[in-house]
């Protein structure tokens, strides 16, 4: 890994202990459920499911839709 | 404020693409979508009819408050996209775009069912050559099935018109509502056009075999035409937003094992399409207004993003993430743009997807019932088109591991067109007062730069790329193969086989069958019988006469044979046929 890489992740892994830490102090004002209100729920939410989305893609359905490329002609 | 149908100049521009190569062509493919541009800025109310034949009414130029941003974000597009064209400088494919766009304007303008019909059967054809741009066996074969999938869903089109025609309603564009077979068959035919699960694969198999420009016109017209015939034909109609839902969700699981990238944008193609649909589904003021302003900045920034995937295939002759990679440093416009397009479709604050996409979430979220279940989904597959657009293409294309390709940034007007295409989804996505919003078709008070707004979305988006990273770090983020997904279009195509293996054998079947039947038995048995037709009958006669007579059947059976013997051979007595001839004598003597 190089080091531009090694910076570009540390802001990044920065960003999120720093949202995370704005959130509970954010009025929510125009929300339409209660779980909306809960701080963190948004991040919380986006990290699951894009972890539930990766597995269901690779483990449920790459192994029953891939296939062989086509050769071109 | 004039009268003049844009879509003239698209007619023209398509013309004069036909010129020799050099650059008054150039100036006129570019120039005409311009003045197009300029036209549609420039719509004023009123109508241009037709009178076909005394009884045929064609309202060619209807101006609503619904299409007259579908018009210029039309318009725009062509521009953008014929400017991206110019490095491909491909005649016939020029022609086809302008004459695509010159029909998708004119199907939005339409003002009866007739002129949206023809206009939308000329989407298909036009498009149909764009898919063959590809220009190899596989684009050959994608475009025939693109074609047989839209000319069937124009037909189901029609066939719903002229049943609504014939049950007595308007031939006008308005309401149109499922309370009619007709309006059943009107909903499922701009239901193919819209890619509606299972009827989508039409789309992410075709488009990504078309040639680096085509596909830009491919991706902007045939599905946002669908959305505006949605808004006017189905406003509300509940159907919608299950099937809407169901577009936002499914692709984003093939978008995530699919290697090649234009086939990851045409899965999310159908996810951003997805959110429209809720949109128009769910009916209200918010929902029509963000289903229109989301479709005005998915045209570019879609586009923009196909630019840039466009621009690696054009510069390394690969769009596959196994093939690229590492090309930020040789094509940092083209990075840079990616990016742009990226936090677009992925609705980062400050980027064109923040201000229309809110709105369709927050329609579903808000009102008197709200649509929890839905509204849950569609954070998820916002989350999820971040994941597989707004990351895995940049990562692949530009960032990654390093392809070891040595090529230089795109020619000059390709650079332009993404910069601009860029350009336009930040000032949409930070002046939308003074863009997008002022084109809705209905009173638009939605604020989206509120405090915890922007918080939501930059948290739920910054923490799906975290989920990214540490499944790349940990290396359970599925790796890139080369491969071919396969999708509903397999099952089709079984089907399809089995049928036709099922028609194989029945109708094959009826046809030995009547070949056995009526060529060789019933003809063998007839001519056998007939080659000594005297013998026999009179055999039968003889066997009836002995038998009354009470002769043993044996003996019967015995002088049968030897009679029938002597008859084939000509040896029978003189006055056996004595007697024939007196009997036939005597029945010509009874009948005279």
């Amino acid at each position: 890994m190089s080091d531009s890489t090694k910076i570009i992740l540390k802001v990044f892994f920065t960003l999120c202990v720093l949202i995370m830490a704005v959130d509970p102090f954010v009025p929510k004002e125009h929300i339409h459920f209660v779980w909306e209100k809960w701080p963190g729920f948004y991040g919380t939410y986006g990290f699951f499911s894009c972890v539930i989305l990766v597995f269901i893609a690779k483990y449920g359905l790459r192994p029953v839709v891939m296939r062989e490329e086509e050769s071109e002609e | 404020m004039s009268q003049l149908h844009p879509a003239i100049f698209l007619l023209i521009g398509a013309a004069l693409s036909l010129l020799p190569k050099g650059l008054p062509r150039h100036l006129a493919v570019v120039g005409s979508p311009l003045l197009a541009l300029v036209a549609s800025l420039q719509m004023g109310e009123g109508t241009l009819n037709f009178q076909i034949g005394g009884f045929l009414e064609l309202n060619l130029y209807n101006l609503t408050i619904w299409n007259r941003p579908f018009v210029i974000a039309f318009c725009m597009v062509s521009l953008l996209g014929m400017i991206f064209a110019r490095p491909l400088d491909r005649r016939e494919e020029d022609c086809a775009a302008l004459l695509y766009a010159a029909a998708a304007v004119g199907a939005v303008l339409a003002g009866d069912l007739f002129s949206f019909y023809c206009c939308w059967e000329f989407l298909a054809l036009s498009a149909t050559v764009l898919v063959f741009g590809g220009r190899n066996a596989k684009s050959r074969r994608a475009g025939f099935r693109y074609l047989i999938y839209h000319i069937a869903g124009g037909l189901v089109l029609l066939f719903g018109i002229l049943w609504r025609l014939s049950a007595g309603y308007s031939n006008e564009i308005s309401e149109v509502g499922l309370d009619s077979p007709g309006g059943w068959m009107i909903f499922l035919g701009i239901g193919i056009n819209c890619a509606w699960p299972l009827l989508h694969t039409w789309l992410t198999d075709a488009y990504p075999e078309s040639s680096v420009s085509g596909v830009l016109f491919l991706s902007a017209f045939t599905t946002k035409t669908a959305i505006y015939a949605l808004l006017v034909f189905f406003p509300g109609t509940k159907e919608l937003v299950v099937i809407g839902t169901m577009m936002a969700a499914f692709p984003i699981f093939y978008a995530v094992i699919e290697n090649d990238l234009r086939r990851v944008l045409a899965y999310s193609l159908i996810n951003q399409v997805g959110f429209m649909v809720v949109g128009v589904g769910i009916g209200t003021d918010l929902a029509l207004n963000g289903a229109v302003c989301h479709a005005m900045t998915d045209l570019v920034f879609k586009g923009l993003l196909f630019m840039t995937v466009g621009a690696c295939l054009y510069r390394t002759g690969y769009a596959t993430a196994t093939d690229l990679g590492g090309l930020f440093k040789m094509m940092p416009v083209s990075a840079v743009c990616c990016i742009v397009g990226a936090a677009s479709i992925s609705a980062f604050p400050g980027f064109s997807g923040f201000v229309s996409k809110s709105m369709i979430t927050s329609a579903a979220g808000g009102g008197e019932h709200p649509y929890t279940f839905v509204w849950l989904i569609l954070i998820f597959a916002s989350a999820g088109v971040f994941h597989h657009a707004g990351i895995k293409i940049p990562f692949f294309a530009f960032f990654g591991h390093d392809s070891g390709h040595k090529v230089k940034e795109v020619p000059w007007t390709m650079q332009f067109a993404m910069i601009a295409s860029a350009v336009i989804c930040v000032v949409y996505g930070c002046f939308p007062e003074q863009t997008v919003y002022r084109l809705l078709p209905l009173a638009n008070d939605y604020a989206p730069y509120t405090a915890d707004h922007i918080l939501a979305q930059t948290e739920l988006l910054l923490y799906s790329a975290l989920a990214f990273t540490l499944m790349l770090l940990a290396g359970v983020y599925p790796a890139e193969i080369r491969s071919k997904n396969l999708d509903f279009d397999h099952l089709l195509a079984g089907f399809l086989a089995w049928i036709g293996r099922g028609l194989d054998t029945g109708l094959n079947g009826l046809n030995r069958f009547g070949d056995v039947a009526f060529l060789q038995w019933i003809p063998g048995k007839v001519s056998n019988f007939f080659g000594h037709a005297p013998a026999r009958i009179s055999a039968w006669l003889a066997r009836f006469w002995l038998g009354m007579r009470g002769v043993d059947p044996e003996e019967i059976n015995r002088s049968e044979e030897r009679y029938f013997e002597r008859f084939k051979k000509n040896a029978l007595p003189v006055g056996t046929s004595a007697i024939y001839a007196m009997i036939l004598l005597g029945i010509l003597a009874m009948l005279a």
